[in-house]
């Protein structure tokens, strides 16, 4: 199934369905953006060096 | 996670068993009914004489034409019952307050969703006005069309509203001919050309 058929497919569930899932996404947003990072040691040498000089390149 | 996996995540029931956010998900609260004590408290409001008329907009209005997307709170249009500066916000916070509902930021929190109440003008009164009927968990309610939708979007003009109208002409069969009208009669047509980057 591709992008647009899944969207097409989740517009059909019912509207009460959508709203739940809806606040769900609201809540697992609200947990990521709270996540603590993951602390620099527990990486693998190179990856901490990248995180060191400020994340992905 | 692939796409038909999380087609079957999406819809599974969010508070069962077999439900990966496991059986606690939705605990304290029906999932089915989440927004039925908001939706009670406005037509309470509408049986009170405390607004004339409303009919729900925003990302919760629009999500019963689209897929879901996160969206924080409820928008309500409604037509007050009382001319003036106020459109009788004071008697509805008043009473809402009373009911034990807790102001919060721009809306007030009933039954944890926040609410957030909008005065109409000519576009929106008109998309109240033309407002579909529906039920939500055996609660009636009203929601603004989708055609309504794309117009009232096109005069918000932000990002997140062009996003929308594109999900909305998208996943729903908009009555292009009454969209055209709309927007004729609210002078949006050029806006609407300029925001989807497609002519009328």
């Amino acid at each position: 199934m591709n992008g647009t058929a899944l969207r097409k497919e989740l517009a059909l569930l019912p509207w009460e369905r959508k709203i739940a899932i809806a606040l769900m996404l609201n809540r697992i947003g609200r947990q990521l953006r709270e996540a603590k990072p993951l602390p620099v040691r527990n990486l693998r040498p190179r990856a901490a060096k990248r995180a060191r000089a400020g994340g992905e390149r | 996670m692939r796409s038909d996996r999380l087609a079957r995540w999406l819809a599974a029931d969010p508070g069962s068993e077999s439900h990966s956010l496991g059986p606690g998900a939705t605990k304290g609260c029906a999932w089915r009914a989440l927004l039925a004590p908001a939706l009670a408290a406005l037509n309470e409001l509408k049986r009170l004489g405390h607004l004339s008329e409303y009919a729900l907009g925003g990302g919760m209005g629009a999500m019963r034409y689209t897929e879901p997307f996160a969206t924080f709170d409820l928008d309500v249009f409604f037509i007050p019952s009382v001319k003036g500066i106020s459109a009788g916000i004071p008697g509805m916070y008043g009473y809402l307050k009373k009911m034990g509902h807790a102001v919060v930021k721009e809306g007030i929190l009933i039954g944890g969703i926040p609410v957030q109440f909008l005065a109409t003008d000519p576009l929106t009164e008109e998309a109240v006005r033309n407002a579909h009927s529906v039920e939500y968990a055996g609660v009636k309610t009203r929601i603004i069309t989708a055609e309504h939708l794309v117009a009232m979007a096109v005069r918000t003009g932000r990002k997140k509203d062009a996003a929308r109208i594109e999900m909305l002409c998208g996943t729903v069969g908009i009555d292009k001919g009454r969209l055209r009208a709309i927007l004729a009669r609210h002078g949006l047509t050029a806006a609407y050309a300029k925001i989807t980057g497609r002519k009328q």
